[in-house]
């Protein structure tokens, strides 16, 4: 049977690794004796180490940061994809408030401008808001597909 | 691990503050020799890659948290271990072929080297001549250490540091001296035709 070669990058891989183990079980001050052997200093190694793991740790807090603004910036878009969404005309997107709120009264529990106010009260501001808040809750939909029906 | 002894991300910068001289340039060292041991399978990562590496997945509750129950720098050490692993094995996946298409055997029934194919174009034939000549700078600088020459051929061997002991008839502490002495023929930061090897 034919001998199989060697696998030289196995072999330097173990030689490596077995190094790396005994550094990490060595005394602190065979580690700080073999470095200034090298005619290395301890001190600026262990500087230089220090600011590339807080650097690490401050890369990390900016990525998580980013990912939260672009969450948030997702989630301003599809409140306004959804309010452009709404009727045109003042005079139209009141005409759609009041149509939900007669069919579905609970909801007004879930807005927080109607609180002890009248319908008729209400400013087109207070429509408008009103119905972006249903429309990021999911609930405009139905209405809208009943009225292109 | 429970809950109340993974690390807050407060408490592991609060660690990373304390750590001491000697660690620090443990931490160094020790992810220099891994480094090392990926050869060009590391795709152009360093050491401080691998030791960035380390703290970010430590940070990210979904990866790597430290049990307070095991010290910082052993925490570090063990997720370099499992990063560094993780990227060799990466770089395996990507290229499954290679071993099969390295391999070659004549109609004798000879099977040929991965190095006799070194300028056929094959891929990973210049990767694995790299390592062997690591191998032989290595060699050479523990060759009139007969111990150390002896415990590389064990490792070598992919043998772990137990059978090595045992084969060699060697103590705990004669094989760590003589780890020692392997430490300062073969340098952490030797990299590819370093000084010492």
């Amino acid at each position: 049977m034919p001998e199989r070669p060697r696998d030289y990058e196995a072999e330097l891989r173990a030689i490596m690794e077995a190094l790396a183990e005994s550094v990490a079980e060595a005394s602190d001050e065979e580690i700080l004796r073999e470095t200034r052997e090298a005619a290395e200093d301890p001190r600026v190694i262990a500087d230089r180490v220090r600011d590339v793991l807080r650097r690490a740790a401050k890369d990390f807090e900016q990525r998580r940061l980013r990912v939260a603004e672009k969450a948030h910036e997702e989630h301003v878009q599809s409140l306004r994809t959804r309010s452009s969404s709404l009727p045109n005309t003042p005079e139209d997107r009141r005409k759609l408030f009041t149509l939900v709120m007669t069919r579905k009264p609970e909801l007004g529990q879930a807005l927080v401008t109607l609180q002890n106010r009248e319908f008729k009260n209400f400013t087109d501001a207070d429509i408008q808001s009103c119905l972006e808040q249903l429309g990021a809750l999911g609930v405009l939909g139905e209405f809208e597909e009943r009225e292109e029906g | 691990m429970p809950e109340e002894r993974a690390a807050t991300p407060d408490e592991v910068r609060a660690a990373l503050d304390a750590l001491g001289e000697a660690d620090l340039v443990r931490l160094e060292k020790f992810a220099r020799y891994r480094i090392r041991g990926l050869g060009r399978k590391a795709e152009g990562r360093d050491h401080d890659d691998l030791l960035g590496e380390a703290i970010r997945d430590t940070l990210d509750p979904e990866k790597r948290r430290w049990n307070k129950d095991v010290s910082f720098v052993r925490h570090l050490v063990g997720a370099m271990r499992s990063i560094s692993s993780h990227w060799r094995e990466q770089f395996d996946e990507n290229e499954p072929l290679l071993e099969s298409e390295l391999l070659q055997t004549t109609d004798e029934g000879e099977v040929l080297s991965p190095l006799d194919v070194v300028g056929s174009g094959a891929p990973g034939a210049e990767r694995i001549l790299a390592a062997k000549e690591e191998l032989e700078r290595i060699e050479k600088a523990v060759a009139d250490d007969t111990v150390v020459s002896d415990i590389l051929g064990g490792l070598r061997a992919e043998m772990l540091a137990g059978e090595i002991r045992e084969v060699l008839g060697l103590s705990v502490i004669e094989y760590e001296t003589a780890m020692k002495r392997f430490r300062r023929r073969v340098r952490p930061t030797g990299g590819q035709g370093g000084s010492d090897a």
